[in-house]
């Protein structure tokens, strides 16, 4: 049986059709512009979803509906465990980065990363309590103490021990 | 001749103790990363940027060069020790390299893809300083029109070479293009595309879309290989050295390799992936061998090695000259440039000549340093290789969050960081190739800024696109590149069909 073919090309058309008309749409409706050509900021933005929509049809002609269903349905059938896992993994991390960007100027920045990198350390590391923790510390004072004192760049600071 | 003694102004610059020190540190911080399964010079450098904040332009450039060599090295250390590329260029090395490390030649292959490496960067160091000066003149004939043309047909080739297909080349081209539009446009003042969020704009820093794509988003994709299990690298090494035979073999396809690689490498979107695999190719056709190849022959690993890295020098001419970066990782070497206030282009080597040769010197220091630093001290670094993976990708996302925020003081890029790196990862699973996007984004800005200064000359008419020769030559060439692999690829097909 001939293997067949999968891509998700017509969901990346389709994206790219959707994309570049919302974008047009946005462009046209830009401010005019107060001096010289009233469209000039418009013009460049315009010519670009038009390229966008083109090409997203051209991908669309390309591929086809079946080729896509395929390529999810195998997606579906070939999951391994692993392949899961490595999703929750991201699924965590992206949950993390969220978390950890509410909480950098608020706990500053040694808290914040000591709990990130923490997580973020048990995720890949498994429970390794000692070395996570211990990295997660060593790491958030040393990038904390480079950056402030040898590099120069601000770090939020810890609250009530202002260090 | 003026430019000599300028290189050699550069050199004594470079080779100042501290100066050495720092492409030292740069270049072991750079071979960690580069190490790193599916991290390569991009990510290095990317993640690494921020050490360079605070330093004066000159220092920065010392240690940036020193991460960008030492990521290709560890890139290759570890193709040839585990089978792990670390990004596309570093492939090829894979192919004859881990080979030959089964076949316990780890030795030799360590040694001759340095050794390689360094030879391949040196001799095209030569060609860059003949060829940069003449080059940024002619660049600076360009009026607005013309510097336009010169971007599209620079977009339009990498996006027509690059991997996969090309229309979505186009579409990852466009889409980074839309996202250099972002902020308040410098013109009218009045602010684009930010959806009301303050933040946005001052636009979206393509230092944070970089990072977002390279650091975050591999990460995202080597998460599999963590739950795949590791792969445990050979650890105790004999002396790391060459043959008298094994030389003698390899020189020839060495130098061979070189031109190729640093032609290669100075097209726009062609870069080292191409480079070292059309060097694999040509070597396996002139060999008596063939059939050797693939299975740990030397030469399969020395040409890429060399065209890999003379494309890597390649490359720093459109960037330099034009300001028009080749491939993802001088992509981010220009970021690293415009962060200092530096902006590549034909009047860099008037304005900034120190700065030009300043760099140019200091590549070719950290090609020197990099390669004494890997052949003895090899067995070490693989040492920190197999430290454990599982620790070093949490500390690669740590240093892109730091690094985000030492470059704009906002957690609001975090997002955008978080964003893209998810973008990234599932722009590599509908198959969209990303160095097309991170060329865009950087160029986008000054691209729209000549298409509108040469709108207002010609008092909006678009005549003033075909007016030169030069003009009518880039667009011919933005044709060209198109056209020819489409007609190319139905070739084939056909060929496909009949046989």
């Amino acid at each position: 049986m001939e293997k067949q073919k999968t891509n998700f090309d017509f969901l990346t058309g389709l994206i790219t059709i959707v994309i570049g008309i919302v974008y047009g749409i946005m462009s046209y409706m830009l401010k005019r512009s107060p001096m010289g050509n009233p469209l000039s900021p418009s013009i460049f933005p315009l010519i670009l979803a038009c390229g966008m929509v083109l090409f997203g049809i051209i991908l669309l002609l390309r591929s086809d509906l079946e080729t896509t269903k395929r390529a999810f349905a195998q997606i579906k059938a070939t999951t391994t465990a692993k392949d899961k896992l490595s999703h929750q993994m991201i699924f965590a991390t992206v949950a993390a980065a969220i978390i950890y960007a509410f909480l950098f100027e608020r706990v500053g920045y040694v808290i914040a990363t000591f709990l990130f990198m923490s997580f973020m350390l048990t995720i890949t590391n498994g429970k390794k309590w000692l070395m996570n923790l211990l990295t997660s510390l060593i790491f958030s004072i040393v990038v904390y103490y480079v950056f402030s004192y040898l590099l120069g760049v601000i770090l939020p600071k810890t609250p009530f021990l202002n260090i | 001749m003026e430019v000599l003694s300028l290189f050699f102004d550069g050199l004594l610059t470079a080779i100042q103790p501290y100066h050495l020190l720092l492409i030292t540190f740069g270049g072991v911080l750079g071979t960690i990363v580069g190490m790193l399964p599916g991290l390569g010079p991009a990510t290095g450098v990317a993640v690494l940027l921020p050490i360079t904040f605070s330093m004066s332009p000159t220092a920065a450039l010392i240690t940036m060069a020193g991460v960008y060599y030492g990521a290709m090295f560890g890139g290759s250390r570890s193709s040839i020790l585990i089978n792990t590329p670390g990004d596309g260029a570093a492939l090829a090395a894979t192919f004859d390299g881990y080979p030959m490390a089964m076949n316990g030649k780890a030795e030799s292959a360590l040694a001759i893809s340095a050794i390689a490496s360094f030879i391949g960067g040196l001799i095209s160091v030569v060609f860059l300083i003949a060829l940069a000066t003449p080059v940024a003149k002619f660049a600076l004939k360009f009026g607005p029109a013309e510097y336009f043309l010169l971007m599209v047909a620079a977009l339009s080739m990498t996006a027509s070479m690059s991997k996969g297909n090309m229309v979505k080349g186009f579409i990852a081209t466009l889409f980074g293009l839309m996202i250099s539009t972002v902020g308040i446009d410098a013109q009218s003042g009045i602010p684009r595309f930010t959806f009301g969020i303050l933040e946005l704009q001052t636009g979206i820093d393509f230092l944070v879309v970089i990072i977002g794509l390279y650091a975050l988003g591999e990460v995202f994709k080597a998460f599999k290989a963590i739950n795949e299990g590791k792969k445990i690298p050979q650890k105790k090494f004999g002396r790391i050295w060459i043959s008298k035979e094994e030389w003698q073999k390899t020189w020839l396809p060495i130098l061979r390799s070189t031109p190729l690689g640093f032609v290669v490498g100075a097209l726009p979107g062609a870069g080292g992936t191409m480079a070292s695999l059309m060097a694999y190719n040509n070597e396996k056709q002139f060999s008596n061998n063939p059939d050797d190849f693939g299975k740990g022959e030397i030469v399969g690993l020395a040409a890429p090695e060399a065209a890999n890295n003379a494309a890597s020098v390649g490359a720093f001419i459109p960037m330099l000259t034009l300001g028009i970066p080749g491939s993802g990782t001088t992509a981010v070497m220009m970021g690293a440039l415009l962060m200092l206030g530096i902006q590549p282009g034909p009047l860099l080597f008037t304005q900034h000549p120190d700065v030009a040769w300043g760099l140019i010197a200091s590549m070719v220091i950290g090609n020197f340093v990099l390669a004494i630093v890997n052949i003895p001290m090899a067995g070490l670094l693989v040492r920190v290789l197999s430290v454990d993976a599982k620790i070093l990708y949490p500390i690669v996302l740590g240093l892109a969050f730091v690094g985000t925020y030492a470059i704009s003081s906002s957690v609001v890029d975090f997002f955008i960081l978080i964003i893209f790196g998810v973008l990234g990862y599932f722009m590599d699973k509908i198959k969209i190739p990303t160095a097309p996007m991170i060329l865009a984004v950087i160029v986008g800005g000054t691209m729209e800024q000549s298409f509108r200064q040469a709108t207002r000359i010609s008092n909006g008419s678009l005549g003033i696109f075909v007016e030169s020769p030069l003009a009518l030559a880039l667009i011919a060439i933005t044709v060209i590149s198109v056209v020819y692999p489409a007609i190319k690829a139905s070739l084939a097909k056909r060929k496909a069909k009949t046989v």
